[in-house]
């Protein structure tokens, strides 16, 4: 259904009597193959052939041009451009630029980018030409049903295995958790993305951890995105372009992380005219506006996110409901000039807070900012450079409301990026990128106080390290043949541990402890305490074995110098983020992966099998009853092990019909091994074992139906095998207490998980505004999941009792009005 | 329903988590060395116990016909002798707890196998305690929705710290004894004996601290424990609070036995582990042994809360024979054979009266 396609228009290059002169060269061109067919001198048959090899170039045009967004002339990357009858087409680069070279000939040519309507034109080319997209937003009420943010043709060409590119609105159509649209929940759905449970933050990518996952929102770090303790991330919807995961391949671009990128770019504002859009919901609402500061040269965009819910807290019964408190917000600004066609400046800023309180319990308040400048500049035909600088800071805080001991707790990073990057391309087969980029870590110290007039505990402070990142990366992606496209990359990444610190020495051959440090040296500020470094190559070759179907294979290296340090089942706000230092080593992943792509001939279904194996060295574990917090010694606490991860993924979408869809099923094992030098420094006798996130089988459904005219239904089921965890196996009494004891660690598994979520989206409730009504259903089925086991003693047994823990285990409907203009 | 109504509803749907009960297929450790008991500055005589962890969920199986002795810094060594299966008493006519006393205990089971504990020694300083009560009615919610009135009785504690440069460590733990008086009828003859019930186990958050972690040498109002009221407070119920002064290794050992039972299945939880105690197999060292021996100071607080405390709308029962129920499914079975509850005995503690 194409009924809102723009009006198809002319465009003419050159005259048509070239045709004519093309006749000639085609006659001369089938004359030097005659006549290489009967010469037998390998000279002259080379000879032949360069004559050929000259005389087609000439019988060849070029088109090229920019692909662009009408409303704030941003470039599209990524969008499709097709020539019609020639069975070819390409996409457009990093800066929106597409190259095509084709016979001359009258043929139609067809644009296309998710959300956007499509543009044709038809085109009578008989000399090189440059053709302009300028592409609009395509209205909610009319979406068309194809649900990729690239065409079925890029995903069989494209060389990076591994990569799931979405846009916001692809994402609009999963049921959601109280109406809100979310990034990190929508990638949970795609195969070899899973997480411990709900209600945590992160999430795990093909049996990684969750600090490594490199999150960038426009390029910058984002240490924790989530807000409401894991049930929403902080990326808004409704200023969110698109989003892209690598989960095989990582472009040498990307560094720092072990297991994949989730690279976010946020939207500029219009160029053109004042919008605005927002949305009302139970819990929370959202507003964006966005307009011309200075009409076609610099717009703004001011979007934000906060919750209400106190207020209905303060109703309930419950005593410590009552006396508990949620809430966030987030503010994301975007200011963005054009000093002409090639210079780009953009600014972008993002603030997100959360405060929790339970009770008179605990309670958590953190906060990220993110301050981001990006000069973007296209320096020639071939030739682009972006240059970046960032800011951003993670601070949190954790309150513990008991009065004798009530304290509160702070911790976090800040971080700094300055990275340049080049882009080179020619004529559509070549694009290279090379750069260089330096990000700068500074853990801030832990600080704990007295909370309070009541509190008797003692101020603490420990310092925490300081890390600087340096890469140096080259990465090409190259047609090699028409059949065989290569993205091949290597980075190298520099890593120097900073003082000021005071390092400990250890005696050797015993476990580190307070007690073995036989040597303290002081460092002083920015002093080298340690330095790492090591090559990252990327390697990413796609094999098209008809026009439907290809085959792809990667592997790649990577480093990572950053390590969240977390012994809870779950990510928690205050956990700290530790640079690598002389005893604590980064970790490096090395991941193999080999997929099988098809899309069907009618382009309905697009199907992909892939199989990945990783293996990580200097995984960090902990040992048990690590004291992670406040620990001026944390390497005494923490051991260093092993992992292995492989799976295989499999996908089917739909995407056309009056069903579109997708199906994932996901085998995945993700294995870890600490066999340290002694007992203490050894996990489970120095076996395998499952890590947290080990979750075997994971099934995953998204469909979504046209309903009517002006709605859509959504329908959402997951499935996945129980997390591991370790189990109680007996109990003794200690003085008055059940003592209980466990088996090694996670050995045993809670019970399966599924769910099945809802939504009715009505577009149009009034006529006069782009709006919509969304209905949607989590959980539909209330089924109690277990998030965790765990065991407690009873009030008056000596045994302790099992209980299966759920959170979310209802029926969670939700309401959300959305309004835009 | 109002539409304020309508948006708390939702909002509970939504934050509601819910627990429930839940057997998890496990093989289970079975045939594992436990101790549990220490040696204190209290006048004899001590007890200790040892069991072997169980095939299924119950208490340990008791260890009968091992010979346990304790030996002083000095070289004084005293036997144990065992009173109940598994049970073991130490007289204390050679070796007494007493401060800075060092204290090594020795096992020897009835196969042969030898273990061994840690030299412990004996804190000298102790902490000033005085606990008191409040009962307290508190609204909670049910899974299903439904505000309950709950009424518990909270045991608080304030203490002066040992003021030594040096830090001290102390816990306290909490027993209970209460009486029920049985119904005479229909034995109304010879009416039966008051039963006295020791609840030695009791479900609290155990408290363990180190002096160096406050800023002021005394705490105030430390909530210790949270007891639902019921039919054990119809007469009289006392709550004895001890504090025990503790070595840094015990420290050690019961602030992990306090992160370990405080999990609630929250995604901040310490992960599960088994706390290692202070016991080897001599020969054997890589054998598990649960359990910690310890030596420590003790101080006793005791409260008693007489019916008379409870407010006038909270009911605890009374002891009447009931004709209805009788002899079966009553609802106050406890009044009628109280000596099976466990802890029962009819002796009455020296104190209680």
């Amino acid at each position: 259904m194409t009924g809102y396609a723009q009006p198809v228009r002319t465009v003419v290059f050159g005259d048509s009597t070239r045709m004519e002169e093309m006749s000639r060269r085609q006659a001369q061109m089938d004359q030097l193959v005659e006549q290489k067919g009967k010469v037998t001198d390998a000279d002259a048959i080379k000879a032949i052939d360069n004559l050929i090899r000259k005389l087609k170039q000439t019988m060849m045009v070029t088109l090229s041009g920019t692909i662009t967004f009408q409303a704030d002339g941003r470039p599209l990357s990524g969008a499709a451009i097709f020539v019609d009858g020639l069975k070819y087409g390409n996409n457009s680069d990093q800066n929106g630029r597409y190259y095509l070279q084709f016979p001359p000939g009258k043929y139609k040519v067809t644009v296309r980018y998710l959300g956007m309507v499509p543009i044709s034109i038809r085109l009578a080319i008989y000399d090189n030409g440059v053709q302009d997209f300028e592409m609009s937003e395509k209205p909610e009420v009319l979406e068309e049903v194809v649900i990729s943010a690239t065409s079925q043709e890029d995903r069989i060409k494209e060389p990076i295995s591994g990569m799931a590119k979405l846009n916001v609105t692809e994402i609009k159509r999963i049921p959601a958790l109280m109406g809100e649209v979310d990034v990190i929940k929508s990638i949970q759905l795609m195969p070899g993305v899973n997480s411990v449970g709900e209600g945590s933050a992160g999430f795990n990518v093909r049996g990684g951890r969750i600090d490594q996952n490199l999150i960038l929102m426009d390029g910058g770090q984002i240490f924790n995105s989530s807000h409401a303790l894991g049930l929403l991330s902080n990326f808004n919807s409704d200023v969110v372009e698109d989003f892209t995961l690598y989960k095989g391949n990582v472009p040498a671009q990307f560094g720092g992380r072990a297991s994949s990128v989730l690279d976010v770019r946020t939207r500029s504002g219009s160029f053109e005219k004042f919008k605005f859009r927002g949305g009302i919901g139970v819990l929370s609402s959202r507003l964006a506006i966005e307009g011309p500061i200075w009409k076609d040269h610099t717009s703004f965009l001011v979007g934000t996110r906060f919750s209400y819910s106190d207020w209905i807290l303060k109703m309930v019964g419950n005593t410590d409901v009552r006396q508990s408190s949620a809430s966030f917000y987030d503010v994301n600004g975007n200011i963005t000039h054009r000093f002409s066609k090639k210079n780009t400046l953009n600014l972008t800023y993002y603030l997100g807070n959360d405060y929790f309180k339970y009770s008179q319990e605990f309670g958590y308040d953190y906060t990220t900012q993110l301050f981001n400048l990006k000069w973007k500049s296209i320096l020639g035909d071939h030739w682009s450079s972006t240059f970046s600088a960032v800011s951003g800071s993670y601070a949190s805080k954790l309150y513990d409301y008991n009065p004798i001991q009530a304290k509160s707790l702070s911790n976090g990073i800040d971080y700094n990026q300055l990275k340049e990057d080049v882009l080179f391309t020619v004529e559509g087969k070549h694009a290279v990128n090379f750069g260089v980029d330096m990000n700068y870590y500074g853990g801030r110290p832990e600080i704990s106080n007295p909370y309070g007039n009541s509190s008797a505990t003692v101020s603490k402070r420990v310092e925490k390290d300081r890390g600087r990142e340096w890469g140096f990366y080259v990465n090409e992606e190259f047609t090699m043949s028409p059949k065989i496209t290569i993205s091949a990359g290597l980075r190298f990444s520099l890593f120097q541990n900073l003082g000021a610190d005071t390092v400990y020495s250890y005696q050797p051959g015993v476990p580190k402890s307070v007690f073995t440090i036989v040597d303290t040296t002081y460092y002083s500020r920015d002093q080298v305490i340690q330095t790492y470094s090591g090559f990252e190559p990327r390697l990413s070759a796609s094999y098209s074995i008809s026009d439907h179907s290809s085959i792809k294979m990667s592997y790649n290296r990577m480093r990572q110098y950053i390590h969240l340090i977390s012994n809870s089942t779950a990510a928690t706000p205050v956990d700290i983020w530790q640079v690598s230092n002389p005893h604590i080593r980064p970790q490096v992943a090395d991941n193999y992966s080999l997929g099988y792509f098809r899309n069907t001939d009618n382009k309905m279904y697009d199907l992909s099998a892939e199989a990945f194996y990783k293996t990580t060295q200097n995984l960090v574990e902990y040992k048990d009853f690590a004291q992670l917090l406040l620990n001026r010694h944390l390497e005494t606490e923490l051991l260093q092990g092993q992992g292995k991860a492989y799976g295989l993924e499999l996908f089917a979408r739909k995407n056309t019909g009056i069903w579109t869809g997708w199906v994932s099923y996901t085998f995945m094992r993700s294995f870890i091994q600490v066999a340290g030098a002694s007992p203490a420094e050894t996990v489970n006798q120095g076996k395998w074992y499952p890590t947290n996130y080990d979750k075997p089988h994971t099934f995953n459904l998204t469909a979504s139906r046209k309903a009517g005219r002006t709605s859509r239904f959504g329908v959402n089921f997951t499935y996945s095998t129980g997390r591991p965890v370790t189990a109680l196996t007996s109990s003794y009494l200690g003085g008055t207490t059940a003592i209980p004891v466990f088996s090694d660690r996670n050995q045993y598994r809670i019970p399966d998980y599924w769910r099945v979520d809802i939504s009715l989206t009505i577009n149009s409730v009034f006529k006069k505004f782009d709006d919509n009504l969304i209905f949607s259903i989590y959980n539909l089925f209330g089924r109690r999941n277990a998030y965790s086991i765990y065991y407690q003693q009873p009030e008056f047994s000596t045994i302790p009792e099992s209980y299966r823990l759920s959170i979310l285990g209802s029926i969670i409907p939700s309401i959300t009005y959305n309004l835009s203009f | 329903m109002q539409p304020q109504k309508l948006l708390a509803f939702l909002l509970l749907l939504l934050l509601s988590n819910c627990k429930d009960p839940y057997k998890l297929a496990v093989t289970r450790t079975v045939g594992r060395l436990v101790i549990n008991g220490g040696i204190y500055d209290t006048p004899g005589p001590q007890f200790l116990k040892l069991g072997l962890t169980p095939d299924f969920n119950k208490d340990p199986d008791p260890l009968s016909g091992a010979y346990v002795s304790v030996q002083d810094e000095n070289g004084n060594q005293e036997f144990y002798h065992e009173t109940v299966p598994g049970t073991y008493q130490l007289n204390g006519n050679i070796v007494t707890g007493r401060p800075s006393g060092v204290y090594t205990l020795e096992i020897q089971l009835p196969d042969g196998r030898k273990y061994r504990s840690t030299p412990e020694k004996l804190p000298g300083s102790k902490a000033t305690d005085s606990a008191y009560f409040k009962i307290v009615t508190e609204t909670v919610v049910k899974p299903e929705g439904i505000p309950v009135d709950n009424t518990n009785v909270k045991i608080y504690l304030n203490s002066v710290l040992p003021s030594e440069h040096s830090p001290s460590f102390i816990r306290w733990g909490i027993d209970e004894v209460y009486v029920i008086i049985p119904t005479c009828f229909p034995q109304a003859i010879a009416c039966p004996p008051f039963c006295y019930i020791y609840q030695t186990v009791t479900k609290f958050d155990l408290k363990v601290i180190a002096t160096n972690d406050y800023q002021r040498p005394y705490i105030n109002d430390l909530l210790l424990q949270t007891r639902s009221v019921d039919y054990t407070f119809m007469v009289r119920h006392y709550f004895n609070v001890t504090q025990y002064t503790m070595n840094q290794n015990a420290y050690d050992y019961w602030q992990k036995v306090a992160l370990i039972t405080e999990r609630t299945g929250s995604i901040f939880d310490t992960p599960p582990a088994n706390v290692p105690g202070n016991i080897v197999n001599i020969n054997d060292p890589t054998e598990i042994v649960y359990g910690y021996f310890e030596a420590s100071g003790t101080k006793l607080n005791r409260l008693k809360i007489d019916r008379g405390y409870m407010p006038p709308n909270v009911e605890v029962g009374t002891c009447q024979f009931d004709f209805v129920y009788w002899p079966a499914g009553s609802p106050y079975n406890y009044c009628l054979n109280p000596y099976a509850i466990p802890g029962a005995t009819t002796v009455m503690p020296d104190w209680f009266w």
